[in-house]
């Protein structure tokens, strides 16, 4: 190739809409969360509890079943990112904003896995693992059967 | 069946963030050049061609199929490996299958990216769960970010020993004319880069690179043949982790503890390596980022938990170190994520036939653990030796 | 060939247009569910059942980077082997079969899934599609295998009549598979008074968009016959891959298959592929391919793909049954089509094919393919003692 060649690029946008189903165990979650309720649900064989329920328990290789708990609403924070850096937003095409904190909650009553969403606290000196938070619904009428139902989770004073 | 199953030839790309200069094929075409030519071999003794490459963060479909020229694959056998992090690696054990069951005797495995092309960041949030958390997205860092924190709090680590690690890996990609970032840095520096999700700073994760790198793996009688040393692979152990937990985060204390610690202990079992800091001359981690590094060491068992800090400290894993680890820079220095897990094994590769140059390792290179970690908490382990 | 590799089981799912009420990980599971059932074999370490899992989906189609997590969880692959091959799901089989060859693994669960329903696959296409030469020019396989079908029929004067006649064939066989998610009885005029997609291809000659999955459990001979009364053999296996850009490829001829085709004939010891074999199952993704891809796999004459079909031959009961099964025309998904070639010809060697049953079968020759045009493409031989 000369050395001196122009560098010649195309640019073509992918754009692909997928439809996803949730299937019968992420939509009696998601169905959950508009009645106001976070639900897990529990390996016939281990007696695990899986969040977010899913159809097979991964250890013990079977169906999960119909059995459900219904977790609260409060819990603890394992971990936290304050997110400096912008993450693209695969819903809206665009980047998010920042910055925003994300927190891993253990839920009470759950089981023993992170329960991740938006934490409406930025101030570094106000959040720390082993605080306690709880979880802020929108008004019911608000919503959708999603994870935005949940708004975010707020400090619980001791 | 059960053949043994050599490297006879290797090839990469100098590595570098964009390649505005060449297209895909040409990428590779280059590590498949070099590859053949290390082998002293030519396209046509190729019985099987074997590439992996992440095609949703190319912004292509079937990828091979797109790459048939460049790569050989022209009325070729072969097929397309793509697992995530670790595709370099799944390829290679691909090719190590192929050629253990005695149907080919030559196979070309061949990794790349070119991640000029697409925004691979947006491609990787789509490894999320779209209703549960792929809007909670905070990336790649936040897995590092969670585990340092950990890291933290239970062994009494401070920042200086992630920031020496990254300075170690600087220090050796100098020495790797193949590397992209060759940077040249202090401990004060990388405490003063920006903090992406603390304590994870910007010079702590690895870049996103273009590159290839190409292997040739033959069996016993195409080792005889081979101009080069041959480097056996002796034994491969991939594991993998649910995913479903992993989908909510984990609050196990490293969340990679399951899959690389059983994969490690596979590996020691089954080729009977009793302590893995004597028995392995050297170690080609995949290390994404500085944090991770310490409890990789504590989960292959090269120190006991909690220690790991504490020899980084003592500078015992630099290349003139009696436990060197990723003599290459490593995947925090270049990250062209189809190829890295071949290089890695292309490095162990290099330095067991005593040919890495300004990296070789200062002591004796008998045997070498190659791996790749995917970022869903799964891992592909390789013992490498000069012996057959 | 070397170490005996033997089909354990298959399971499928129904192939649907759509299956809203299921999340990729319950399509990926169901299959497993039920071969880990039927067989009663789990996932082991000691060698007692299955040692490893091979996957087999596209993240492209999911849209999902790192589509195998869907299938980890149901397929055994924590603290396990799992390995997933981005392709046709033959070249899963193709994979597996190599690595019990290998002698790394004794007993391998393959598994497919893909839910086209989800998304346009015609976008998915045309970025199969290399980006500066071809992309932009609003090609899909659809386009792309119109522009083969019209060389190929130019060439041998192959007549619509004949491709039409392809989808009566299929859809017929199809009445008689639990499975199909399109069948019936239509004419050769209901074909080709069918919409138009992409002259010459018309909306009935094209396979459907479906969503399905597909399980098969493969071991070495002796575990196979421990766990099955009628193993199935891998004889032969071969594939190949022809060049990308289509202007390259003489598209009426299938080099690339006619290489597949031959070297997993010579590894089978099969010379005279018409008369060896008792049935075919292949990738016809349109109808006229199943014209060209019986030339490719040697069961006719270059050209003769039309009068092989007219004869009458590869008819349900004819002396060479292609697709009893339906084929692809009658609805597979893309990635698992390969899979269910070999599943369907795997339940027509051990006799259990009902109504659409070949008599006698003994060998069958599985296909798949992929890429614009079939530019590559897998051949697999089975046979039953």
């Amino acid at each position: 190739m000369e050395g001196d060649q122009e560098l010649l690029e195309i640019v073509i946008p992918l754009d692909l809409k997928y439809k996803w189903s949730a299937g019968p165990h992420l939509g009696t979650f998601l169905l959950g969360l508009k009645a106001g309720k976070i639900l897990a649900n529990r390996c016939p064989s281990c007696g695990r509890l899986q969040l977010p329920p899913t159809p097979v328990c991964g250890r013990c290789h079977i169906a999960m079943g119909q059995e459900w708990v219904e977790l609260g609403h409060r819990g603890t924070v394992v971990s936290y990112s304050f997110v400096a850096e912008p993450m693209y937003d695969a819903g809206i095409g665009d980047m998010r904003q920042v910055p925003y904190t994300i927190a891993a909650v253990v839920l009470d009553g759950g089981p023993d896995v992170a329960f991740f969403h938006r934490l409406e606290e930025s101030d570094p000196q106000r959040v720390r693992v082993g605080m306690r938070v709880e979880a802020v619904f929108k008004p019911p009428e608000e919503r959708e059967a999603s994870m935005e139902d949940i708004l975010h989770f707020r400090t619980v004073e001791p | 069946m059960g053949e043994k199953v050599a490297i006879i030839g290797l090839g990469q790309t100098d590595h570098k963030y964009i390649r505005p200069d060449i297209d895909h094929e040409e990428l590779i075409n280059q590590a498949v050049r070099l590859a053949l030519e290390d082998a002293d071999l030519t396209i046509r003794d190729i019985d099987a061609v074997i590439m992996d490459n992440m095609d949703l963060f190319e912004g292509h479909y079937l990828a091979d199929a797109m790459s048939v020229d460049g790569a050989g694959m022209y009325m070729k056998q072969g097929l397309k490996i793509n697992t995530g992090g670790t595709s370099g690696a799944s390829a290679v054990a691909a090719g190590w299958h192929h050629v253990a069951s005695g149907l080919f005797k030559k196979v070309l495995v061949v990794g790349w990216q070119k991640q000029d092309a697409a925004p691979s960041i947006a491609a990787l949030v789509t490894a999320r769960e779209p209703f549960y958390d792929r809007g909670m997205a905070a990336g790649a860092v936040g897995i590092f970010a969670t585990m340092g924190l950990r890291y933290m709090q239970e062994s009494g680590c401070g920042e200086e020993p992630a920031a020496l690690a990254r300075v170690i890996m600087a220090d050796n990609a100098r020495r790797n004319p193949h590397a992209h970032l060759k940077l040249n840095l202090t401990v004060d520096e990388v405490l003063k880069s920006r903090v992406l999700v603390w304590p994870v700073r910007l010079l702590h994760m690895s870049p996103t690179s273009c590159g290839a790198c190409a292997l040739v793996l033959g069996d016993e009688a195409s080792a005889r043949r081979s101009p080069k040393r041959p480097v056996w692979i002796k034994d491969s152990v991939t594991a993998h982790r649910e995913q479903s937990v992993w989908r909510g985060g984990c609050v196990e204390p490293i969340p990679t503890t399951t899959a690389l610690e059983v994969a490690a202990a596979k590996l020691y079992k089954r080729n009977g390596i009793t302590n893995p800091a004597r028995d392995i001359d050297l170690w080609e981690l995949y290390t994404p980022s500085s944090w991770a590094l310490f409890s990789w060491m504590e989960l292959y068992s090269i120190c006991d938990k909690g220690q790991a800090w504490r020899l980084v400290e003592k500078e015992a894993i630099r290349i003139e170190g009696e436990i060197p680890i990723e003599p290459s820079g490593g995947v925090v220095s270049t990250n062209p994520i189809g190829a890295s897990g071949v290089i890695r094994v292309a490095e162990a590769a290099l330095q067991l036939r005593g040919e890495a140059g300004e990296r070789q390792v200062t002591k004796k290179a008998e045997t070498a653990v190659a791996a790749a970690w995917g970022a869903c908490h799964w891992i592909v382990n390789f013992l490498l030796s000069r012996n057959a | 060939m070397g170490r005996r590799v033997g089909v354990v089981a298959v399971a499928q799912t129904r192939y649907e247009a759509s299956k809203p009420a299921q999340h990729l990980q319950d399509l990926a599971f169901e299959p497993v569910q039920e071969i880990v059932e039927e067989t009663g074999l789990r996932f082991t370490e000691d060698g007692g059942g299955i040692d490893a899992t091979i996957s087999c989906s596209q993240d492209i189609w999911d849209g999902w980077t790192i589509s195998s997590k869907n299938v980890i969880d149901g397929a055994g692959g924590h603290l396990r082997p799992e390995e997933k091959v981005a392709g046709d799901g033959a070249y899963a089989l193709y994979y597996a079969t190599v690595c019990v060859m290998s002698g790394h693994y004794d007993c391998i669960l393959v598994v497919a899934h893909t839910k086209e329903s989800q998304v346009d696959g015609r976008l998915i296409e045309n970025f199969g599609l290399e980006p500066m030469y071809t992309r932009m020019l609003g090609l899909d396989y659809t386009c792309c295998a119109a522009l083969q079908a019209r060389q190929y029929m130019h060439r041998y004067a192959i007549s619509e009549e004949q491709c039409a006649q392809v989808v009566v064939k299929n859809l017929g066989n199809a009445v008689h598979n639990p499975k199909a998610q399109a069948f019936g009885f239509v004419s050769v005029s209901d074909v080709l008074s069918s919409p138009m997609l992409c002259d010459p291809i018309r909306v009935l000659e094209a396979k459907p968009p479906s969503d399905g999955a597909c399980a098969v459990i493969v071991a070495t001979e002796e575990k196979a016959r421990r766990w099955t009364r009628r193993p199935v053999w891998v004889e032969g296996l071969g594939c190949c891959y022809d060049r990308h850009y289509p202007g390259y490829r003489d598209l009426s001829d299938p080099v690339s298959l006619r290489e597949a085709a031959k070297r997993a004939y010579s590894m089978a010891g099969i010379s005279d592929p018409r008369r060896e074999f008792d049935l075919v199952e292949l990738s016809e993704y349109y109808a006229y391919q199943e014209l060209l891809w019986c030339e490719g796999l040697g069961l006719c004459e270059r050209g003769q793909g039309g009068r092989l079909l007219e004869s009458g031959a590869t008819r349900l009961f004819g002396d060479i049954p292609v697709n009893p099964s339906g084929g692809l025309l009658s609805g597979v998904p893309v990635n698992v089509a390969g899979l269910n070639r070999a599943a369907e010809a795997v339940i027509q060697l051990r006799g259990e094919a009902g109504k659409r049953q070949v008599d006698g079968a003994r060998r069958a020759v599985v296909h798949g393919t992929a890429g614009a045009c079939g530019q590559m493409h897998c051949v697999i031989a089975l046979t039953v003692d």
